[in-house]
């Protein structure tokens, strides 16, 4: 275990002396991380810009911009922690580079998972907390409801990192898959909003089919206090068994594996 | 013995970058599924609408938004443009040297692939929309001029929004996040060509700039076309506009590419 | 600005080439201290060049890593612009890039592909036949020759991304030379390819030369390149040029010997090995040893007698070898700042 912690701090440390190697890129990233904040909170000014318009699904201004809070947030450990890793997996795969990695004494999954980290997304990570403390700043939020949800904030994280991971993995048989970050980014787009604000039928589709209900509305609700029992139990167990089901579905993939020729 | 012209270059190039992308249709499948931002908006406002006083908001009720929103997806797929990237790739990776060594400005084959990748995209958009507007009751305009309209509206968009896209992209000679500005880029059509809502949903100041930009032509007006809540009126103006606006991308792209090349000479690849 | 001679098919005086070159020192704590504030310094990487060529002469350009080569070779192609000097190629002047110069010129640079990746070669080559306005007839005469030449049957229908390395390079050749330019830059054509492909890649610059009356400017690693296509070599080292003459004269130059290999069926020391030749190294059943040219065959006889030899191999000292040689190098050297400035 501690084998592994030392392994994160030196990879922490190479992938930060690569990036600062390209400080203009800081202006880029800011301008991306602004743009999407942009995108989020557009999306919500405009539809409580309505006259008459007070809530959106059941929800206030300032609880929707708590979920749109998780969203940037989710959006920032998407950009710094997993999307710089998985998207060198089907790289890895194709210039045959995946069997260094298969070789190496470490656990495989780690050594995919945390190999990188893009800093220059940080902002995004500190635009949602600063959205989530300004939203909740003037709900009445309880310690508990904190709790809780940093709790089944934890959860969400699993679930995404889960699936990206098993997208990214389909590409040990299906070489051109630079694209499936694609598909997971578009039906994540939904979670800008609660899921209530959308009709049944695509509620349910966001809740069971793409668990994003659990990523953003979940643990927005548990700081509101609104959440039930039921609902916040779910979460951690559809955590659970996404990882389980996720860690089988790599160690296949792994076992089927043959290295590209060329 | 009769030397080919630009017209046969222009055919040789359109035809393999055609077959090219028909190597690609299952990734332009999935490009198409990845804006998503419109039918994310169209889901909220439709809910919106069905809770509303009346049903409507702004004259607009469920089947309306599905109609406008739909229309916007449908013309924002044709205005869809990657070039920036491909360019900012290009120059970093210097790539782009064995392409300068052509006597033809790398443009065009840019361009063309564009066009061919519409051409791969029409079908299984078509069958989308299709689904869509029966699942979302979506109703579009039963005017014949309104189709040709919107179309030609969206193909000068298109170029339009190549060529300053393109412009973008070269930026990659003096920079590094010249990607980051493409994506901001994108947000300022998004927002002012109407991805979000309506435009008149917007306050009134908004629009006002609004109208400044070539964004709501290229856009929300083709999109309130096939809503059949523009008339032909509408259509003529917006083509004027963007014909005047195609005149200045046109010589800020050549602006920029001669900078660029000038730069790429001193510093190389 | 001296006239160029009308007769010179590249005409170079005093090109000069300088980049400033941003620094870092190695660690983490190099990173933060570069973030902060730039270190650069200006490189000559051409300091100035001069020399004319005829139309139709091969020449071979011969020079360590970083010694200028290819930074020539891009001026020269248009690609870069001289910060001093004079180049003219064909009779233009490579840095306007006028589509009749480009016409005229190629510039192969070892594996940077101009081929569609997923398509098939053939849809390349239409597409340059489209981009240099090539007429059908003399399309196809082309195509004819290339295809003899280089072998392309049953190749051109692949897709770029199934060809073999080799293939690729001669589908890379082939396009590259479709508008049959005259003026030929080619940087490392045998890069990272095998002897008998390095052959036809050889075979086909020769026979394109004969044919067309071309003027190549060739780079390469392979000193094999160099002696079969080259009758002249220019030598550039740290941005200037230290040697232009008769391959002859450069070879008889090198005090260099030529290397046998052996493979042995049984251990000898180094110590058996050195009455046959200098610079012995031994490595467990395999050996290696420089020998004078002139008793090459001599000494492998003797070894071939008096040893256990599973196989035995001749080789020519790389070019490297001989440059160091020659010019008595130390591997690469780095040109020497001039000015120091911050950014």
């Amino acid at each position: 275990m501690t084998r592994y912690l030392r392994l994160l701090r030196i990879f922490t440390g190479a992938t930060l002396s690569a990036q600062l190697e390209y400080r203009a890129n800081f202006v880029g990233a800011l301008l991306a991380s602004l743009g999407a904040v942009g995108v989020a909170l557009l999306g919500l000014g405009i539809v409580f810009g309505q006259p008459g318009m007070s809530s959106v699904g059941g929800w206030s201004f300032r609880e929707a911009l708590l979920v749109t809070g998780f969203f940037m947030l989710t959006e920032g450990v998407i950009n710094v922690f997993i999307e710089p890793n998985m998207s060198k997996i089907a790289d890895a795969i194709r210039t045959g580079s995946m069997d260094f990695t298969l070789l190496k004494p470490i656990d495989a999954q780690f050594g995919v998972s945390t190999r990188y980290l893009n800093v220059l997304r940080v902002p995004d990570l500190l635009i949602g907390l600063g959205l989530i403390t300004s939203a909740a700043s003037g709900l009445s939020v309880t310690l508990l409801g904190v709790l809780g949800a940093a709790l089944l904030y934890a959860s969400a994280v699993v679930i995404v990192y889960c699936i990206w991971l098993a997208l990214s993995t389909t590409a040990f048989w299906f070489v051109k898959t630079q694209n499936v970050a694609e598909l997971f980014n578009s039906v994540f787009g939904a979670a800008r909003f609660p899921v209530s604000a959308f009709p049944l039928p695509v509620r349910a589709f966001l809740t069971f089919v793409v668990p994003v209900a659990f990523i953003t509305t979940v643990p927005a609700q548990a700081m509101t206090g609104q959440l039930a029992w039921g609902v916040a139990l779910a979460s951690p167990v559809v955590a659970a068994a996404l990882f389980v089901a996720t860690r089988l579905f790599w160690l296949r993939a792994v076992g089927s594996y043959t290295s590209a020729s060329s | 013995m009769s030397r080919p012209g630009p017209l046969n270059t222009a055919r040789v190039l359109f035809a393999t970058r055609l077959a090219e992308m028909a190597e690609y249709r299952a990734e332009v499948v999935i490009w198409m599924l990845s804006g998503t931002l419109s039918l994310v908006m169209m889901l909220v406002w439709m809910a919106q609408a069905q809770g509303a006083p009346g049903g409507q908001i702004r004259g607009y009720d469920a089947a309306g938004f599905a109609t406008y929103f739909l229309s916007t997806w449908l013309v924002s797929q044709l205005l869809v443009v990657w070039v920036a990237w491909e360019l900012d790739f290009e120059i970093r990776q210097g790539t782009l040297s064995a392409k300068l060594l052509r006597p033809l400005d790398p443009m065009w084959t840019h361009y063309a692939s564009h066009v061919a990748e519409r051409l791969v995209r029409i079908v299984p958009m078509l069958v989308l929309v299709t689904i869509f507007a029966l699942l979302s009751g979506a109703r579009f305009t039963t005017q014949w001029w309104a189709y040709p309209a919107a179309l030609g509206l969206a193909a000068l968009g298109f170029t339009a929004r190549f060529l300053y896209e393109y412009a973008i992209g070269l930026l990659a000679f003096w920079t590094e996040s010249s990607t980051s500005f493409q994506e901001l880029a994108w947000l300022v059509y998004a927002a002012l060509g109407g991805m979000f809502a309506p435009l008149n949903f917007y306050p009134a100041w908004v629009q006002s700039v609004a109208v400044w930009t070539p964004f709501p032509y290229m856009l929300g007006l083709p999109a309130q076309l096939l809503a059949g809540k523009a008339g032909p009126k509408d259509a003529l103006r917006g083509a004027l506009i963007m014909l005047g606006w195609l005149v200045v991308f046109w010589f800020l792209r050549l602006a920029v590419w001669r900078a660029g090349l000038k730069k790429y000479g001193a510093v190389g690849a | 600005m001296t006239p160029s001679p009308p007769d010179a098919a590249v005409h170079v005086r005093d090109l000069r080439k300088a980049y400033a070159v941003h620094e870092k020192e190695p660690g983490f704590l190099g990173s933060v201290r570069s973030f902060v504030s730039r270190q650069t310094r200006l490189v000559e990487a051409v300091r100035g060049v001069s020399f004319d060529l005829h139309p139709g002469e091969i020449v071979g350009f011969l020079g360590p890593n970083g010694a200028g080569k290819t930074t020539t070779l891009k001026m020269l192609s248009g690609l870069l612009h001289p910060s001093g000097g004079e180049a003219r190629v064909a009779g233009f002047e490579p840095r306007r890039r006028e589509a009749a110069f480009l016409r005229q010129i190629t510039l192969v640079m070892g594996q940077k592909q101009q081929l569609i990746w997923d398509l098939p070669a053939l849809d390349s080559f239409l597409v340059n036949q489209a981009i240099y306005e090539i007429p059908d007839d003399q399309y196809r005469a082309t195509m004819r020759e290339y295809t003899d030449v280089l072998g392309l049957d049953g190749i051109l229908k692949k897709q770029v991304r199934k060809l073999s390395l080799g293939e690729r390079m001669k589908c890379e050749l082939a396009a590259a030379l479709l508008h049959r330019p005259r003026v030929l830059f080619l940087d490392e054509p045998t890069i990272g390819l095998d002897v008998n492909m390095q052959e036809s890649v050889r075979a086909f610059v020769r026979d394109y030369n004969e044919r067309h009356g071309a003027t190549v400017i060739l780079t390469s690693h392979y000193m094999a390149d160099v002696t079969a296509l080259a009758r002249r070599i220019l030598v550039i080292d740290q941005g200037a040029l230290v040697f232009d003459g008769d391959l002859g004269s450069l070879a008889g130059q090198a005090r260099a010997g030529k290397t046998i290999r052996l493979q042995l069926r049984s251990p000898v020391t180094a110590q058996a090995l050195a009455g046959y030749g200098q610079d012995v190294s031994v490595d467990g059943l395999s050996a290696q040893l420089s020998v004078p040219r002139a008793q090459v065959s001599e000494r492998a006889a003797r070894l071939l007698a008096d040893l256990d030899v599973a196989d035995l191999t001749v080789e020519d000292p790389s070019i490297e070898a001989v440059m160091a040689d020659l010019f008595g190098h130390r591997t690469p050297p780095a040109p020497a700042p001039t000015t120091l400035e911050r950014a």
